[in-house]
């Protein structure tokens, strides 16, 4: 039992990662109804750039916010110049840009960095240590991960519903024709989606960083993992985005355990499966709505 | 005059662009970047690549107007032509043995891989290009018929002749059942849903270490028997790989041209419409999709034989990435472009390597994304545009030649057609 518990928190810890991940995936697949391919390789070269800022000597506190600011702007920057041109074109175009973009961070961070993996520290001030409740271990980082997640969520919520730029953000998502009738400029709107989404994947990439070693390669699975997680929620849902994040990680931590054959080595099997099972039974996932079309 | 005037570079707007890239190439030959050096090493590659594409799209033009007369006579004369330019092609690679040397980089065994990369490619072309499902996951087939060759090695000792030709089978039917979920998705759901079976393949292949091998893969180095030529191995496996790869040219031709590819292009255009008139959408997909992977199996086995060794690193995700990369820069609705993709995919690479080691994925996003802002039907698509634009614009000076323009229109609509509504669908 005391493993189990200890798992599941892991998993949950694992799990909030792969929901800021997917959280981004949703924000612009719900505003452009495009799955953005790039968006872990995104995350990682954040990170590098974080890491290239606490290698220089600034204090976490300082580089961590300096690189979301980066990424917000690199977000936008990658929506204005790479994405708008293409935005009508079919969905092979879109698919195959993004790829591009995955392909592009990847080498470019192999190319400045190298493959070598870097440690990458905990956040000043959260102890290395863990707490012991009973026989169970619990681990402040961990905490500090579900707390960032839990920030972020009601940051967005308040953007989203309360403020007016949150209204103009849904509008240009829900209805980017009428939208532009009132006033609204649609363009920029999606790009800002864009710079949000960077941002939330900058944060998922600095926050597993210190788990998994900074290389390269470190978001790859993590996205599979994301993909998998988004489909779960619901491909148009943040909050159901969240939710399949922290059962992908349950259920990658346990099924890891408990199944014998998955073991450690074929823990993105899971993830394959759940991608394909959910797309077969419910393809909307759990909190998507369905789309109805007419032909 | 005439010769410039069929360029109509107002409506082929990219080949000037073409030809000035070109020329920054030619100028990095005398221009010092000196001050600058890795400047001018980035820059190399792809105006290296636009000084080549220019010249290929020169050359076009410049043979729409010496063989005008020719084509002046009519359809018959057209497609003579075309007979003679596949000729042309297979003879550059039938007798690639003797000037392979002369080109920079080439060697038999890259020559014999690039092939085998246009056998996949050309699969791919089928089910993307012409079938409009997205597959990320052709790297998983190739891996398929790497193993297959590898454990029919280990196991039963089995002649890598079998292999070729059970390789095939296996992945076209593992194809084939993929095809089965993948009609619940469509755009970028399926390539989700394939990259996550492309992701899949290599810690699979890890676990079942038994029949793989594990890291350490098969190997089989020396182990191969060949019939002839044993002291040139390099040229027995290229004659081999190159003879299979014009079969199945010939075949997937054919399948495009035939029932099955018209089939398939209405599933493209529009689904509905097409199982309205009868067409059997699932079946053509997933045969679709089994075509694909057998076309994969079959250049992953050819591979394991050729480089001698599978192991589970080579068949990561970027490589099922790069094949889709290739079709697409050769041109995804085309066959010919296979040609194209395969030849890039392993000399760009290997030319740009020496920038950094990580420099030749860099250098293929960036010709990629630039590729699918200028010619989204690929090199194949744009030097088929330039063709025709070449072809018009020589025509309008000949009022003579009436029936024939309009017969030579009719051809050339047709192709107008495939190219136009891959890019009209947009939602």
């Amino acid at each position: 039992m005391t493993e189990f518990i200890q798992l599941v928190l892991a998993g949950t810890a694992n799990g909030c990662i792969y929901g800021l991940l997917a959280l981004a995936l949703v924000l612009i697949y719900r505003s452009t109804h495009i799955i953005n391919f790039g968006q872990g390789e995104m995350a990682m070269f954040s990170t590098y750039i974080c890491w290239s800022f606490l290698n220089a000597g600034m204090g976490y506190w300082l580089a961590v916010p300096l690189t979301l600011i980066l990424a917000f702007a690199a977000g936008i920057a990658v929506q204005r110049v790479l994405i708008r041109p293409v935005q009508n074109a079919p969905e092979l175009t879109i698919v195959i840009v993004t790829l591009g973009l995955y392909l592009f961070f990847n080498s470019l961070a192999l190319w400045i960095y190298s493959g070598v993996p870097k440690p990458f520290p905990l956040p000043t001030g959260i102890r290395q240590a863990s707490w012991q409740v009973g026989d169970i271990f619990i681990i402040p980082y961990h905490l500090f991960i579900f707390a960032v997640l839990i920030t972020l969520m009601a940051a967005l919520y308040l953007l989203f519903q309360r403020t007016k730029l949150g209204l103009g953000l849904r509008a240009a998502a829900a209805q980017p024709a009428s939208s532009r009738l009132v006033g609204i400029n649609v363009n920029w709107m999606l790009a800002l989606g864009w710079g949000i989404a960077a941002a939330a994947g900058a944060i998922a990439g600095i926050l597993s960083a210190p788990v998994v070693q900074l290389e390269p390669n470190f978001m790859a699975t993590i996205l599979i993992f994301s993909f998998a997680s988004a489909t779960l929620g619901g491909f148009d849902s943040p909050p159901g985005a969240v939710v399949g994040g922290i059962a992908i990680g349950n259920i990658v931590a346990l099924g890891g355990r408990y199944i014998e054959f998955i073991g450690t080595q074929l823990d993105i099997v899971l993830a394959l499966v759940v991608i394909v099972t959910v797309l077969l039974i419910r393809p909307a996932g759990l909190f998507g709505r369905q789309v109805v079309q007419r032909v | 005059m005439e010769l410039l005037r069929s360029l109509d570079y107002r409506r082929n707007w990219f080949l000037p662009l073409l030809v000035v890239a070109g020329l920054v190439w030619l100028s990095a030959r005398w221009v010092d970047y000196g001050a600058i050096p890795a400047v001018g090493d980035l820059i190399e590659p792809f105006a290296g690549m636009a000084a080549l594409l220019s010249i290929l799209a020169i050359a076009t033009v410049v043979a729409a107007y010496l063989l005008r007369p020719v084509l002046d006579r009519g359809p018959q004369a057209e497609r003579a032509l075309r007979w003679v330019g596949y000729g042309l092609i297979v003879a550059f690679f039938a007798f690639m043995p003797l000037y392979v040397e002369l080109i920079p980089h080439a060697s038999m065994l890259k020559m014999t891989v690039a092939i085998q990369f246009m056998i996949v490619i050309v699969g791919l072309n089928l089910l993307t290009g012409f079938g409009g499902q997205i597959s990320l996951g052709q790297g998983a087939f190739f891996a398929i018929g790497g193993y297959t060759l590898a454990i029919g090695f280990r196991e039963w000792d089995l002649p890598w002749g079998w292999s070729l030709l059970i390789a095939p089978l296996i992945a076209g039917v593992l194809g084939f059942l993929i095809g089965i979920p993948a009609l619940r998705f469509k755009g970028p759901y399926l390539a989700l849903a394939t990259l996550s079976l492309a992701v899949t393949i290599t810690p699979l292949a890890k676990k079942f270490e038994e029949f793989t091998g594990g890291v350490q893969g098969v190997v089989m180095f020396g182990k191969l028997g060949v019939p002839f030529w044993q002291d040139n191995l390099d040229r027995f496996f290229y004659y081999t790989t190159a003879l299979i790869a014009l079969l199945v040219f010939i075949l997937a031709a054919n399948l495009r041209r035939g029932r099955f590819g018209r089939a398939l292009v209405a599933i493209r255009d529009n689904e509905v419409a097409a199982s309205a008139m009868g067409v059997n959408v699932a079946l053509y997909k997933m045969t679709a999709f089994g075509i694909a992977g057998a076309f994969a199996g079959l250049a992953g086995a050819l591979n394991g034989v050729v480089i001698q060794f599978v192991s589970p690193d080579q068949y990561s995700v970027l490589l099922s990435i790069r094949f889709l990369v290739g079709a697409v820069i050769g041109g995804i609705a085309t066959i010919n472009g296979a040609i194209i993709g395969g030849l890039f995919q392993q000399f760009v690479p290997d030319v740009t390597v020496s920038i950094n080691k990580s420099a030749p994925d860099a250098i293929q996003a960036i010709i990629l994304i630039v590729v699918m802002y200028t010619m989204r039907y690929g090199v194949a698509g744009f030097l088929q545009e330039t063709w025709r634009y070449a072809r018009s614009g020589l025509r309008l000076r000949k009022p003579g030649a009436g029936v024939t323009v309009v017969e030579t229109v009719v051809v050339v609509e047709e192709e107008v057609v495939i190219v136009r509504q891959d890019g009209g669908g947009a939602g």
